[in-house]
This record gives structure tokens, sequence and C-alpha cells, in this order.
């Protein structure tokens, strides 16, 4: 499929599902955009992903369903949080696809219709993806070697010394990308 | 022309990092700047492209020319056409989807005609020509650094300065990257690098700087300044195999 019909459909898909919070339409959306990741093969690559988005939805869901009635469990608030969730997966599932069935050279002419420096924008994000995959692998790596318990049901003790060496690092390489973008001229057209 | 610095001083709040520097590159020489770590090597090579002082914050006093330019003045970005800056670590300095745009992004920005031949010139010239579709984050960290000179070769710039470009490559790798240097030196451009093996240095520079605590302690041939046995003790400098006796 051509990448820019691609980018379109990711950009329509994802907006009617803010605009339009039909359960039936997200939980579909949801439903199908897995089941698609599944159909073009390419779930081995999203595996890995799906316990910390699990993790991230048991916490929205048990947040939402005390937050709606004053730190009262609610059954309303449950439904919110899952719906929530299931938008989030709907999304993520939907990014996944396009970026892993899209050639990567393709996937920088879907873009050239957009104003450079939003182009830019979005190639430096995607670009930078593998990079910080990578990066979180090996803190998780260093820190496992040093005894840390990623089985601690504690979930702030366990990602608290991922997150924080992840977040620092990234931003530190943001910062050094910027001026070798400078010293290549970024900012002179 | 070549490379003025007079008598530049740069400091973070709290700590000197380059004090009082004065420097001369001529056009085609091939200088080495080595010194142990912290000694303000990379910093001195920001200036030389502006990146100090108009995108790093500190404070900063002197003079940097290049090729007549005052760098204090010009725009970071008409500098990357003189100088091409190649960082410590490729990764850092890659961000475009395919190896082909990576090469093609400095001569997007400076609005250079003929982009895919000047691209393709550039890959030939490190070897890289048949990868252009690649995603540059499946290269080696080799390639990576290879694509990284391809993309300041481009942009066609009279100076390249390479901070470090062999600390994390193998032997073949370095080798490798040093070969490309010679080449581009003898093609008449000026390079400089940051090297801490100072073999690599003897070999190919023609000139070297050594930067202990932020200031210029010697400069000179090779010879004369690598084969100082007690100056390259003192400060912990390895003393190249040529000039062991």
């Amino acid at each position: 499929m051509n990448p820019k019909i691609k980018l379109f459909s990711l950009v329509a898909l994802s907006s009617m599902m803010i605009i339009f919070p039909e359960p039936l339409f997200i939980a579909a959306a949801a439903v199908l955009s897995v089941a698609f990741i599944f159909i073009r093969r390419v779930h081995m690559r999203f595996m890995p992903w799906l316990k910390p988005i699990f993790i991230v939805f048991l916490m929205i869901i048990a947040f939402q369903s005390i937050a709606v009635s004053g730190l009262i469990f609610s059954l309303e608030g449950a439904y919110f949080g899952l719906l929530f969730s299931l938008r989030i997966l709907a999304l993520i599932s939907l990014v996944f696809l396009f970026v892993e069935t899209t050639p990567a050279s393709e996937l920088s002419g879907a873009f050239s219709f957009l104003p450079r420096d939003i182009s830019q924008i979005l190639m430096l994000s995607l670009s930078m993806v593998p990079g910080v995959a990578v990066l979180g692998e090996n803190i998780i790596n260093s820190q496992k070697a040093r005894g840390m318990n990623f089985m601690n049901p504690n979930i702030f003790r366990t990602y608290f010394p991922v997150l924080v060496p992840l977040f620092a690092k990234t931003l530190y390489r943001s910062e050094k990308m910027s001026l070798a973008m400078q010293a290549r001229g970024y900012g002179s057209s | 022309m070549g490379i003025a610095i007079r008598n530049v001083s740069f400091s973070y709040p709290g700590k000197d990092i380059l004090k009082g520097i004065d420097m001369d590159i001529e056009d085609g020489d091939f200088a080495g700047i080595t010194g142990s770590t912290g000694s303000g090597k990379t910093t001195l090579a920001y200036c030389l492209n502006g990146l100090i002082p108009h995108s790093i914050r500190g404070k900063f006093s002197g003079k940097v020319h290049v090729n007549g330019f005052d760098t204090t003045k010009e725009k970071i970005s008409r500098l990357s056409r003189k100088v091409g800056f190649v960082f410590q670590d490729p990764d850092w300095q890659i961000f475009s989807l395919t190896v082909k745009d990576e090469v093609a992004f400095g001569l997007k920005n400076i609005g250079a005609r003929d982009i895919d031949s000047k691209v393709m010139n550039a890959l030939i010239m490190v070897e890289l020509d048949g990868m252009e579709e690649m995603m540059p984050q499946n290269l080696s960290h080799g390639q990576k650094q290879k694509l990284c000179i391809a993309s300041v070769l481009a942009m066609d710039p009279d100076i390249i300065v390479m901070d470090e470009p062999t600390s994390q490559l193998d032997y073949r790798s370095t080798m490798n990257v040093y070969g490309i240097l010679k080449k581009l030196n003898e093609s008449g451009k000026t390079i400089i690098v940051i090297e801490h093996n100072t073999d690599l240095i003897s070999e190919y520079a023609n000139r070297v700087f050594i930067l202990d605590n932020g200031t210029i302690i010697k400069e000179g041939s090779p010879k004369k300044v690598l084969s100082d046995r007690k100056l390259m003790e003192k400060l912990g400098i390895k003393i190249p195999w040529v000039y062991r006796k």
C-alpha cells in the first residue's frame, strides 16, 4: 500500500478514536489492530512490549476506579479506565503496524508532503526508537547484573532505577543530537 | 587562511575548561590533538565550528578565525559549510531513517543542488555505496562512523574535525577510517583529529598539540612532541612505538 495512504489512514483512525469515544468502536479498533499485527506476522516483535503495556493499563484502571468517586472503588471508574486503556492499545498497535510494515525508505517518503521541520521531527522520533529500546535493554541488564530483582511486586521500586537513567540518557542524547544537527547546517534554510 | 585561535578561554560556572589557548593550523594540515581525559580537547573542537559560543552555554572569551570567518560572529549554519564536524559517538549524529537521507540531510540544509549525485559520491568515498536504502541503525559501528564521515564529506567542507573517531572501533575499521582521512588530506582538506591513540597520530599527523588542564603545553611535529618521554610519562600519555628505544 502507498505509505502516504497508510499514514493518512493511521491519522484518520487515531483521530476518530479520540473524537468519537464509542466503546464498541474503540474495542473493535483495538481488537482489529492487534489482529492485523498477527496477520502481518510482526507479532514476535510486538510481544515483548505487551507486559509493560499491560502493567501501565492495570495502573490506569486501578487509578480510574478509585478516582472517579472520590477514593472509593467504583465500577464506573474501572470501566472508564478499561476504555482508556483500550484506546491506548489501539493507538500503539496502529503505530506499530504502520512502522513495522513500511520499509524505512518508504517511511521517509510518507512524510515528504509535510513541511520539512515537521517531517524532520517525525523522522527523528522514529529513528530514535531503536536506540532508546537498546538503551533501555542495556540499563535493565546492567541493573540485573548488580542484583536488581525485576520480579519485585513493588513496580515503583522495580522500574524507577530503569526509567530515571533511561530518561536522563535520552535527554543527554537529544541534546547531543541537536548539536550535531546544527553542526550540519540545520536552521540555515 | 587556515585556523587561528587567539587567547581563547571557556568556562562553565565554577569550572575553567580552556585557559588562554593560542593555536594556528595551516590549510592542508593533518593536525592531531591529544591529552588526558578532561583536558579540554572536545571543548576546543566545539570552538572551531561555532557550537561554542553560540549553542553551548558558558563564559567564552578570545577569537577563533576559520578561513577568515570569525566564528563568534558567524552563524553555525554558515560555518557548517566550512567546517565539518564528526562527533565521538555516531549514534548522536544519525537522525534519518535511511543512509541516503542521512547523507542528504546537511545538503538540504544548505540548499545544495545535485543532492543525489553528491550523496552517491560521498558514499562511494567511504565504501558504503549499495547501502543507500538501509536503516542507519542496522549498520555496524564502523559503518555508522563511515556514514557520519560521508554526511560531512557530502557538504564538501575545507576543514574536517573528528572527535575521537576510532574510540569504539576495531583495528580494521580504525585503519579504514584513517585511510579515508589520509586520502582527504592528500586531496587538500585540512584534517583535525582528537585522538588518544598516539601511534595513529605519529603515523598520520604532521602537527601535534598536547592539551593539559585547558592549556596547550606542547606543539610541533609528531617527533618533537611525542618523543618527549618525560612529558609523556608525566601526563600519562602513551609514547608511540616508533619513538620508543
